[in-house]
């Protein structure tokens, strides 16, 4: 009986299932009920958060048996990848970030040559012997310029977001302490990974809530939106993205926090994943700020 | 081990296993389950839409149902059909193959295949009337939650889709059997490590542009609108430049299993295994540089045109290759006919068909003739459905007694075959004649075609492909009668040596203690 259940997982396909909840919660986002939205996208994250925290609870009490079969067979034998051990996951995965982050700035930053080059409704009207502030297509203006015709350092508050950078770059020095700290053996200490890691979580939390007030007074002070052209949209889709993606490197930070509070942690190795993560997307960051906002 | 009689396990039947098992061949086997329940009711699809084209006139569909007809048979087709196929005989096989216990990650396996359920739910809830290609400003401007459902559903699809490839990578990297290298690793699993590559690097791309389909609907975001500057194009290059890939993600695995399945029922090694690794390497990475062959109607001129004819014409080389290989393999073996090794001919010949014509289709003035007719639909339905789907076919009835401990029912087995391989070639044969005739696709009601010269050819050839798909419907439901009926009525497998593929597939738990040992001893 006790064999049988080696082979049956219950949280397993509550989590896969629970995606049923997200898809519920991005429908009632499209229809513009937000409330209902983020009520439901915050069940799903509190199923996985949940499972995920149960998981590490149950490793904890039980680490000694599991340690002979955490470790595969042929882990440390494959000639071409083996000396990787268990970050090899970590790095398939950031192949897939990578393609994906490098195919959302460089749509963004072909669609901004495109446009660079196009018409706008001022040139139009102008050609056909109109008043120029005549719009009679709904077209957008000429150029890299949201709906007024205000150019990107017009409306981005640069100075705001250059802190901001200080501030998550800041985030990779702590995680680099807290990798160094745990292979030392020193979690718990002072100066240990654990309150190294809390420190990034907590820097990361710091640009995502500086993060935050810019969309808000983007949004409410320079009327600039999602709808603010093809400079809106794409700077709301990379941003946005990358804030997903900060927003969960903190929710993965806070698991290694628990996870070496609950004795569960045995080496760096789990430190370090989330650290190649964490300065994974600073390096995004980096070249987002570059790209929307510098240039 | 002789002795011991192999009986059938219904672990199914017990609900806490059925939804939580972590067991590599049961998960594979709730993937081919569910795979099989979407086949039947998108078939069904299928079936309606060419019972309403057997008479040129509308006959009981309505004509707003249509478009979400077929926007949801193609959808559900490729992701919830050919490609979780792909998954479940993945998942079944690969850890045999390479003498592994389970997948590296068994959970997120199961999280993985419970994910593609909420999404098979969304797409068919949706019935979305913008074809599987969900072109701009079609997609954009559809009021109601149609076109968020499928944007969803995909999404959902997506990501299981990483988990599983992320999955399949790790376990052929770690968890091969102790002297099994790269270069003894056989066709099938190369072909799924090939898989798992292009599902990582090409999934993200059709997830972005999801998102921005999304964010477009539901914020007025203006990434295709031609007002901003954009184009409603530039959805075509980046849903085009994911769903090419996508059909090698398809057929990659086919190929794998024809190669399994022809080797072993020709008693011998495939022919020129190196030369079948290097083919699916070219394949894997040129398809990712041929999408422009989608678009040649809406730029035929502009340079891009020739590239990517020239990448798409090189495509066809690797694939010769394999075609060649597989007919040599069979021309030095000594084969053993039986149903594996017919529905493996059946791929071959469904793969030629539809290769062939996609040549055609790719050579630029043809293709401005061709596109958006018939021809098209003949073509790729000939690779997916004779092509991938027979190859499938094939790897079920190959490891069935491996699967349930019983034997199919050789008799209906192939009557399937016969059934299947005659539809097919009547309807998407019949499909590359009307694209000919000059039959667009997505029509309901093609009455206003009367005005062709050939008009009664276009409603002959209809009602030959009709009367093809009912065989293959005939032919599907011999397979499903065939399959659930043996499982629970079948002869057991041990008591004749039915299949000869088993005692070389099948590592038994004896011989990977041994290995285990032998790891231990080193």
């Amino acid at each position: 009986m006790e064999e049988e259940h080696e082979h049956v997982s219950g949280m397993a396909p509550i989590v896969g299932l629970s995606f049923a909840v997200t898809g519920f919660g991005l429908l009632e986002f499209s229809q513009g009920n937000y409330a209902m939205a983020f009520l439901l996208v915050g069940i799903f994250l509190a199923v996985v958060v949940g499972s995920v925290v149960k998981e590490i609870k149950k490793r904890s009490e039980t680490v000694e048996a599991h340690e002979d079969e955490e470790v595969p067979i042929q882990f440390k034998k494959d000639p071409i990848f083996g000396f990787m051990g268990k970050k090899l996951w970590i790095w398939i995965f950031l192949i897939s970030e990578v393609i994906f982050f490098t195919l959302i700035i460089g749509l963004s930053f072909s669609l901004r040559l495109v446009v660079d080059e196009g018409l706008g409704y001022r040139e139009i009207a102008k050609f056909c012997g109109l008043p120029t502030d005549s719009n009679l297509f709904g077209l957008y203006p000429a150029g890299w310029v949201d709906q007024e015709g205000r150019a990107p350092h017009e409306v981005l508050d640069i100075p705001l977001t250059t802190l901001n950078t200080f501030v998550l770059i800041t985030s990779s020095y702590t995680m680099v302490k807290a990798h160094e700290a745990a292979e030392k053996g020193d979690f718990l200490g002072k100066w240990g990974a654990r309150n190294y890691l809390l420190m990034t979580a907590g820097i990361g939390a710091t640009f995502l809530s500086i993060q935050v007030f810019e969309y808000v007074s983007l949004i409410i002070n320079e009327n600039f939106t999602v709808q603010s052209g093809l400079f809106g949209a794409t700077f709301y889709l990379q941003t946005g993205f990358h804030g997903m993606h900060v927003l969960g490197g903190i929710i993965m930070i806070l698991f290694m926090v628990y996870k070496i509070q609950s004795g569960a942690m045995k080496d760096s190795s789990d430190v370090e994943i989330t650290g190649l993560y964490w300065h994974f997307i600073d390096v995004v960051w980096i070249m987002l700020f570059t790209l929307v906002y510098l240039v | 081990m002789a002795t011991e009689r192999k009986t059938t396990s219904y672990w199914f039947l017990d609900y806490k296993k059925f939804f939580g098992t972590i067991d590599h061949k049961q998960i594979g086997m709730l993937y081919m389950m569910f795979s099989f329940v979407n086949i039947v009711f998108a078939g069904l699809l299928a079936l309606i839409m060419r019972a309403e084209l057997y008479n040129p006139g509308k006959d009981f569909v309505e004509s707003r149902d249509w478009a979400g007809y077929f926007t949801v048979h193609g959808t559900v087709m490729i992701f919830f059909v050919v490609m979780a196929m792909g998954a479940g005989l993945g998942n079944y096989l690969v850890p045999k193959m390479i003498g592994a216990r389970d997948l590296y990650w068994p959970r997120w396996n199961n999280i993985a295949f419970w994910m593609l359920v909420p999404a098979s739910y969304f797409v068919w809830s949706s019935m979305a009337p913008i074809g599987w290609t969900a072109y701009p400003p079609n997609a954009i401007v559809l009021g109601g939650d149609k076109v968020d459902r499928w944007l969803i559903g995909l999404i959902l699809a997506g990501t299981s889709s990483v988990i599983g490839a992320i999955n399949f990578l790790l376990t052929v990297i770690y968890l091969r059997r102790p002297g099994l290298t790269w270069k003894k690793l056989d066709l099938f699993t190369w072909s799924i490590v090939f898989m798992a590559f292009i599902q990582l690097a090409a999934t993200p791309v059709i997830t972005i542009g999801l998102v921005m389909e999304f964010l477009a609907r539901s914020l007025g975001a203006t990434y295709f609108s031609t007002n901003a500057g954009s184009s409603p194009l530039f959805w075509q290059h980046v849903f085009w430049s994911y769903s090419h890939p996508a059909v090698y993600i398809m057929i990659l695995p086919a190929m794998g299993l024809t190669s399994l399945i022809i080797s072993r029922f020709s008693q011998t090694e495939v022919f020129g295994k190196v030369s079948m690794i290097l083919s699916m390497a070219a394949i894997t990475l040129l398809g990712f540089i041929v999408w422009g062959h989608h678009n040649f109607t809406a730029s035929p001129n502009s340079p891009p045109g020739w590239f990517f004819t020239l990448t798409t014409f090189l495509i066809a080389i690797p694939s010769g290759i394999k075609t060649f290989n597989w007919l040599l393999t069979m021309y030095k073996g000594k084969i053993v006919v039986d149903v594996p090794f017919l529905f493996a001919i059946s791929f071959v010949l469904g793969f030629v068909l539809g290769g062939v014509t996609g040549v055609m289709v790719n050579t630029i003035p043809l293709d401005l003739v061709f596109h958006d007719t018939y021809f098209v639909v003949g073509h790729f339905h000939f690779i997916i459905i004779g092509g991938a789907l027979s190859a499938v076919s094939g790897a079920i009835y190959f490891i069935y007694s491996d699967m349930t401990g019983r034997m199919y029912n050789r008799k209906l087995a192939y009557a399937h075959y016969i059934f299947w391989v005659i539809g097919y070639i009547l309807t998407f044969g019949s499909m590359n004649v009307l694209g000919a005739l000059g039959m667009p696709r997505r029509y309901y009601d093609y009455s206003v075609l009367s005005i062709l010269p050939n008009y009664d050819m276009i409603v002959l050839f209809n009602r030959i492909a009709t009367i093809g798909a009912f065989m293959q419907g005939i032919a599907f439901t011999i397979f499903v009668f065939n399959f659930i009926y043996s499982a629970f009525k079948g002869e057991l497998a041990d008591e004749k040596p039915y299949n000869i593929a088993i005692p070389r597939l099948w590592m038994t738990d004896e011989e990977w203690e041994q290995l285990e040992n032998m790891e231990v001893m080193h």
